[in-house]
């Protein structure tokens, strides 16, 4: 796939020969076709489709409805304010570990510079592991030579993790003792900071007293191929639009951790230190885990918990440089969705436990959706199979030039975030939500497994271990009977 | 310390060895003795202890004392509790060698802090002490990572729940299974219908019927079903044609009419029948359909052709009665079902014999026919042939 080159005559011809392909489905299709067995599946499916294509549409009309209105007028409100929305103090925190030292060098020089144009007295506090990144911050900090005003705060801490490093920051900023108009800006280690995203950021603390963190627009440059470079793209959009339509209700569903800007007297709070540090989840068949990954999860809950509003800010954006944890797509896309629906989906069970009092029902809905999401997204294609082996091949041919025209529309309202919208996309749109629900699916079951440590692979007879079996066994039965269930209840509908 | 645990071969004796630097400090030590406060000057400090002038006063040797370091830092004085204990106490002179007792974390950094200044020749500010004691110095035990496993009833309760979503598992491949089967190896008749030999009675004449029998009963050969009473003119009209009648002739012959009687044909038994009494009907209607006692039931059913290569005659067939009933039968005939004759039509026919008979009564229900396509008659074949037989 890296053959192919991105250029306007390519992009030209990828949609003609994807216009074409529906074309050839199209002329496969009977002239009539009678559906044998009844209608009454067609009406469910039919039913089942509109409600989730009604939930899609209702995110982008929402996001659309923030991003053109409602946004712009909390923009020039927040403009208005011009010296008042100033912050007291910046801080800047980084933590990188063991990333290429060229992506680091860009984003210590993207943060100091940051820090040197807003104007604003900032410290850059840089939660390093290795010599080799305090020295690379040294030699950069020297070169840019900021003035009086911005001052550097190195945390060395072990490489245990990147909760612990961003615990030890935290700490290091309360030390610093900052008072309530102060924002931390938690910035990851593969991420550059665009030109003014402090500025552009700043100001909505003041706007909106209740707001404890926000987080900003995301584009990417991915070091992979043609199709993991779409990929990474399309997710970004798709990532715009949703965040648009929770930012309307204040209720932004993760504080990414590549950057978000966090008001700093939340971060200082030992509860919210704490829950970053060391989250864990309790579950009634897996027993107690850590949570190793998604730290933003645990910081958006905590921030829930807390009764704090989250926002976007659509117009402020990072740079990410995306390296790909393996070079064929599918083991990557395995890799990376095991990873975030795995923390989405320990996220959700807790969150959805805070309850609509809290979250606002349409928050709540959302939550709960992600759960019912994995299950829907495949009822369609299942049922087609299903539906083909029973009576006739003509009823997949139909539904997957219905689901090529559905994906060329939505590809379609993609291009109004103003993301790249390129022809592979209705092929990784449809391939995002076929496998993604698989894996959703695997990994609702395997909550405790979590990607970046491998499982024990050898086991002893004490208790633990006998957990872990349990769980290993019980993971594959909930699996099993869960597909099993979900497989006949389509074979008796269809 | 004794290193010959880790490498045999060597022997590092340290016992009389300075393990930390000493450093000449100015400072004082306040220690209550008998109730009066007694202060001492330092001699030296190092991480492990203290040297004090002992002057007039005098310590027991390994006796834990409680005192305080005073340290003169810009101008201010700073104090350490510490306990110590005397270890060295000089002949000739009134040195006196402490060792610290149960320092703690904030005491140790703070001495470590005013050690290495001193050693390094950096100005000590009371700024930095005091940033020195709100740091945390020393490193949080490591959170262990192993997850907490469930206890015994949790335990209990996971397996239990899992076995009972195992079994609903199992319940529903069962059901996939089920369904596949019916999908690939099950050939199902689109229509069938239980049928047997009947005798259909029809009226021979337009008249007024009264039944005699009921449904259900049991005739014999002779038997009257039915009377007719038929106008005169119909049997004229059959015997002469239409002839030009008067008025006059037509008026009497419709006044006149013949009674006829309607007989069983055979030992029966009554299938179906019109009541009537004094019921006007017209000609060739039929007014029961009369089933001989000895006859046995069948079962006509309509396949479509394309499962053609799926029916052969002789093969066995389950019979699917209404109330869930199964019955075995076997296929007796097979033709194709042409609409216009010696056309192909396209449907099949099967007339299939149920193994056990029908009972009379289901003549002219519905009823269900599938076809394995693996028949189980063929499995027994092959164990016939494997076994020897």
């Amino acid at each position: 796939m890296s053959m192919i080159p991105d250029n306007p005559f390519s992009r030209a011809g990828g949609w003609c020969l994807y216009l074409a392909a529906l074309g050839s489905l199209a002329v496969a299709l009977p002239r009539e076709f009678i559906v044998p067995g009844g209608a009454h599946f067609i009406l469910l499916i039919g039913g089942i489709g509109l409600w989730r294509y009604s939930v899609g549409i209702t995110h982008f009309v929402r996001g659309m409805y923030f991003l053109h209105h409602a946004y712009p007028i909390l923009r020039h409100k927040a403009r208005k304010l011009g010296d008042e929305g100033a912050p007291s103090h910046v801080f800047l925190m980084v933590t990188s570990f063991r990333i290429d030292a060229a992506t680091t060098a860009q984003v210590y020089k993207s943060i100091i510079r940051e820090a040197i144009d807003c104007g604003w007295p900032t410290t850059v506090v840089a939660s390093i592991v290795e010599l080799s990144d305090e020295m690379l911050m040294r030699s950069l900090w020297r070169k840019l030579n900021p003035p009086e005003r911005v001052q550097l705060n190195l945390v060395r801490i072990p490489g245990t993790g990147k909760r612990d490093g961003l615990a030890y920051g935290f700490r290091a900023i309360s030390r610093a003792i900052p008072d309530d108009n102060a924002i931390v800006a938690v910035v990851d280690g593969d991420t550059v900071l665009d030109p003014g995203v402090v500025r552009k950021t700043a100001p909505y603390f003041k706007l909106m007293p209740r707001v404890g963190a926000l987080t900003t627009n995301e584009f990417c440059e991915v070091k992979g191929s043609y199709l993991m470079s779409e990929w990474h793209k399309l997710r970004f959009a798709q990532r715009h639009i949703n965040m648009c339509s929770m930012g309307l209700s204040r209720r932004v569903l993760t504080l990414t951790g590549r950057m978000s800007v966090f008001r700093a007297s939340v971060v200082t709070r030992p509860e919210f230190i704490s829950d970053v540090e060391y989250d864990s989840l309790k579950h009634w068949r897996l027993g107690q885990f850590r949570f190793l990954t998604g730290d933003d999860k645990s910081s958006w809950y905590s921030m829930m918990r807390l009764g704090y509003d989250t926002f976007y800010v659509p117009d402020a954006s990072i740079h990410t440089v995306e390296h790909p944890p393996d070079p064929s797509f599918i083991r990557s896309a395995r890799q990376l969705m095991f990873r975030w629906y795995g923390n989405n989906l320990r996220q959700n069970s807790r969150a959805t436990k805070l309850g609509p009092g809290r979250l606002g029902w349409f928050t709540w809905y959302v939550l709960w959706d992600q759960r019912i999401s994995m299950w829907t997204s495949i009822l369609g294609l299942t049922a087609a199979i299903v539906a083909a082996i029973k009576y006739s091949g003509v009823i997949l041919i139909a539904y997957l030039l219905w689901i090529g025209l559905t994906r060329l529309v939505l590809s379609a309202m993609l291009v109004a975030t103003g993301h790249p919208v390129g022809p592979a996309y209705p092929l990784i749109l449809y391939f995002n939500q076929i496998f993604g629900s698989l894996m959703k699916i695997y990994v609702f079951f395997r909550l405790d497994r979590q990607s970046w440590t491998r499982q024990k692979t050898s086991y002893s007879t004490d208790s633990a271990s006998f957990q872990q079996r349990m769980n290993r066994w019980s993971s594959r039965i909930m699996t099993f009977s869960a597909s099993s269930v979900f497989l006949a209840t389509v074979m008796f509908i269809v | 310390m004794n290193t010959a645990a880790i490498a045999p071969q060597f022997v590092h004796e340290s016992e009389a060895q300075r393990q930390f630097a000493r450093v000449r400090m100015p400072a004082t030590l306040f220690v209550k003795l008998d109730g009066a406060p007694v202060r001492f000057p330092l001699e030296d400090l190092s991480a492990g202890g203290f040297c004090i002038r002992l002057g007039n006063e005098s310590l027991r040797r390994g006796k834990v004392y409680n005192g305080r370091l005073v340290f003169k830092v810009d101008g201010m004085d700073m104090a350490v509790e510490v306990e110590f204990v005397p270890r060295n106490l000089g002949h000739d002179s009134d040195r006196c060698g402490c060792e610290f007792q149960n320092l703690g974390q904030r005491e140790v950094s703070v001495l470590r802090y005013l050690i290495t200044s001193f050693l390094s020749g950096e100005l000590v500010s009371a700024g930095d002490v005091l940033n020195t004691l709100s740091r945390e110095n020393f490193t949080k035990a490591r959170k262990s990572k192993s997850s907490q496993a469930l206890g015994f009833f949790a335990s209990a309760r996971a397996m239990v729940v899992s076995l009972v979503v195992m079994g609903i598992g199992l319940i529903a491949v069962t059901f996939i299974g089920y369904q596949l089967w019916q999908i690939y190896f099950v050939t199902k008749a689109e229509t069938a219908m239980v049928a047997s030999e009947d005798i259909p009675v029809s009226l021979p004449k337009d008249g007024k019927v009264t039944t005699l029998v009921k449904p259900g009963d049991q005739v014999e050969a002779g038997q009257p079903i039915a009377t007719f009473d038929a106008p005169m003119l119909a049997y004229v009209n059959e015997l002469v044609g239409n002839g030009n009648y008067t008025v006059e002739q037509i008026e009497e012959l419709l006044g006149q009419s013949v009674r006829g009687t309607l007989t069983s044909p055979c030992d029966c038994k009554v299938l179906n029948l019109l009541p009537a009494k004094d019921q006007y009907m017209s000609k060739g209607e039929q007014i029961a359909v009369l089933v001989p006692t000895d006859a046995s039931a069948h079962i006509i059913a309509r396949f479509n052709f394309t499962e053609g290569e799926n029916l052969q005659e002789g093969q066995s067939v389950t019979l699917h009665l209404a109330g869930g009933e199964t019955r075995a039968g076997a296929i007796e005939s097979l033709y194709v079902d042409a609409e216009t004759p010696n056309q192909p039509g396209t449907a099949i026919n099967a007339l299939i014999q149920a193994e056990e008979p029908m009972p009379l009564e289901s003549v002219g229900r519905p009823i269900g026919v599938t076809v394995d396509v693996i028949q189980l008659s063929a499995l027994d074949g092959i164990v016939d042939r494997v076994s020897g037989n």
